[in-house]
């Protein structure tokens, strides 16, 4: 029996590869609003979303958000990690929202890419990942962990919780790991 | 004798189903590099499973019926099979059937953390485990409140790459209670000094366990003739199946540790009140065991042993040689490997192409290699990278295989420039 290799050309468009080369909005930046880390545990690709919220004067119930991002990993998961932080950038909660749930039909290949679509161009790219179904988590992590950043600062409405804490950067994993008593010389 | 290599994928069914059209249009042989992952099945362990499933299926220790006293036997036959495997001298009343190596490891490190680790305890291991042998004995010595040691590696890139003997020997202090150590590494495929190791610990009356998960194929010295207490393996490394695992342990160690997993099949007596537990291995097999797997795992054995696992080992490292040797020619690719020939595992990465995109360019051209940090998350960062690549080979490994990969990985580098 034979089987067809799927095409590695749309899996690594030249927009991923460009993204992934000179990665858009990556830096870490101090004193921000938000963070979140996201990983992908079993391949070791990790990301850490900035997240800035910007008031808008005229329209002061929907500011605009700002996303910079560091991290390391494979090529797919920090082109998405860019092209997610500079599509998003200055939309509010709700478009990102938005976006983040038409991202997934893509990357997922639930949806066909459609001319009449305001998706950002860039993004559109991520449609070849759905053929590499072992991928489609290295597309995935940037934007399932911006989703839980945005759920944890801002209700279904997109205004900011009252309760809604900074940075989180806690590890569960860590903090079980330090009550150990390790010894590594002696 | 039969030959090892390519012609011996004639009795590996997967390789005939797997040939495959790739991008260029021509037609590729499974190239199959992960062996240290799990390896394939030779026909004669999927015709035991189908045969016993067909004609002797029943349920273990259970049934007064036909059906169940000859599947007892044939359980119970894999058992004293394993025995003979391991090594003159082990009896079958020493091997509990598993799930695999993890639950085999985890019986251990919770059994001791409840007999015999104190809070002045030391538990020991290589800094540089598989998380199967690493994680578990972090929850034991959590849950002893003990210490654990590391014992650290020497040479962080193409050099030595070797346990830290001088380390462990400072490490292995008189409060150490356990010392648990891979047999062979999982992503440098060292070999690391188990006699050294085991006279250390065995110098401060330690209980010794060593993981032959990567060592059953390719050694076929009893480990228990080194003065461990326990060994640890998976069957589905060893051409058997999946889901089924052993833990050999010393006569002391069976009677001492406590079970994992309790339920039917384990106990010598249960009340509403209390309940106690059968003595022996069985204390260890609680629920319905991997039967199937069990005789199936018992095939692989007698598949091996006429192959010989010295002359797979030599095999193997040969072509793990000419594939490090001929990867290191190919620019910007950096070597973690430590050469000294015993080698069967080859692991790398290159300086501009993540591990994960080399691993699916790879998969375009039918070659099949493991990427990411091979569950030894703690090796990978202690060598400076986030992901290597590792070609694994086996006895049906051979020479087309180091080739199809190596055109492979220099076309791979082309596609991301």
């Amino acid at each position: 029996m034979n089987k067809e290799t799927p095409n590695l050309g749309e899996l690594y468009q030249e927009i991923i590869v460009e993204h992934s080369k000179r990665p858009r909005c990556k830096g870490r930046v101090e004193g921000c609003q938000f963070c979140l880390e996201g990983k992908n545990p079993l391949c070791g690709d990790n990301i850490t979303l900035y997240c800035q919220v910007q008031p808008v004067p005229s329209d002061p119930q929907h500011p605009r958000i700002l996303l910079n991002f560091e991290g390391s990993g494979c090529s797919i998961s920090q082109a998405s990690t860019s092209m997610m932080c500079e599509s998003v950038s200055n939309k509010t909660v709700t478009e990102a929202r938005e976006l983040i749930s038409k991202v997934e039909c893509i990357y997922t290949g639930r949806s066909e890419i459609k001319s009449e679509d305001d998706l950002e161009e860039d993004v559109e790219a991520l449609h070849g990942v759905s053929k590499f179904p072992v991928r489609i988590k290295c597309a995935a992590l940037a934007w399932k962990t911006l989703e839980l950043l945005l759920n944890d600062h801002f209700d279904e409405n997109g205004l900011q919780r009252p309760d809604s804490s900074a940075c989180k950067l806690a590890d569960p994993c860590t903090s079980k790991a330090r009550k150990l008593k390790v010894i590594t010389s002696e | 004798m039969k030959q090892l290599g390519a012609a011996l994928r004639a009795e590996f069914p997967i390789f005939a189903h797997n040939v495959r059209r790739c991008e260029d249009g021509h037609l590729r042989p499974l190239c199959y590099l992960d062996s240290a992952v799990s390896t394939h099945k030779p026909q004669s362990v999927i015709n035991a499973l189908v045969e016993f499933l067909s004609h002797d299926y029943g349920s273990v220790h259970r049934g007064a019926y036909q059906l169940s006293v000859r599947a007892s036997e044939k359980y119970e036959a894999a058992r004293a099979r394993v025995a003979k495997f391991v090594g003159a001298g082990v009896a079958p009343e020493q091997v509990i059937f598993t799930r695999g190596t993890t639950e085999s490891l985890n019986i251990l490190a919770h059994g001791l953390a409840l007999s015999g680790l104190k809070s002045e305890s030391r538990i020991v291991i290589p800094a540089i485990e598989h998380h199967a042998n690493l994680v578990p004995w972090q929850q034991a010595a959590l849950q002893a409140d003990c210490e654990l040691a590391y014992v650290p590696l020497v040479g962080t890139h193409g050099i030595e790459l070797r346990l830290d003997l001088a380390a462990a020997r400072k490490l292995i202090t008189t409060n150490t209670s356990v010392v648990s150590l891979a047999h062979v590494g999982n992503v440098l495929g060292q070999v690391n000094p188990v006699q050294e190791m085991t006279a250390l610990a065995k110098n401060v009356g330690a209980t010794v366990i060593l993981d032959c998960a990567q060592s059953m194929t390719c050694f076929a010295e009893n480990p228990f003739d080194w003065g461990v207490d326990a060994v640890v393996f998976s069957g589905h490394k060893l051409y058997g199946p999946t889901g089924i695992g052993v833990l050999v342990a010393s006569r002391e160690l069976i009677d001492r540790l406590p079970p994992l997993l309790t339920g039917g099949g384990m106990i010598s007596s249960v009340s509403l009140e209390e309940s106690s537990w059968a003595s022996g291995v069985a204390k260890f097999e609680a629920g319905t065991p991997p039967i199937a797997e069990a005789i199936g795992l018992s095939a692989a054995l007698d598949w091996l042993e006429e192959l010989g696992r010295t002359r797979i080992h030599a095999h193997a490292a040969q072509l793990a040689s000419e594939f490090a040797s001929g990867v290191s020619k190919i620019p910007g690719i950096e070597l973690f490997y430590p050469g000294t020939g015993a080698e069967t595992i080859v692991s790398f990465r290159h300086n501009a192409l993540h591990a994960h995109d080399l691993a699916t360019i790879l998969d375009g051209s039918n070659v099949a290699m493991r990427a990411g940090h091979h569950c030894a998350w703690p090796l990978v960062k202690i060598l400076g990278v986030d992901a290597l690549v590792r070609a694994s080979f086996a006895a049906y490994s051979d020479r087309d295989d180091v080739e199809q990969a190596l055109e492979a990985i220099k076309k791979a580098i082309l596609v991301l420039k």
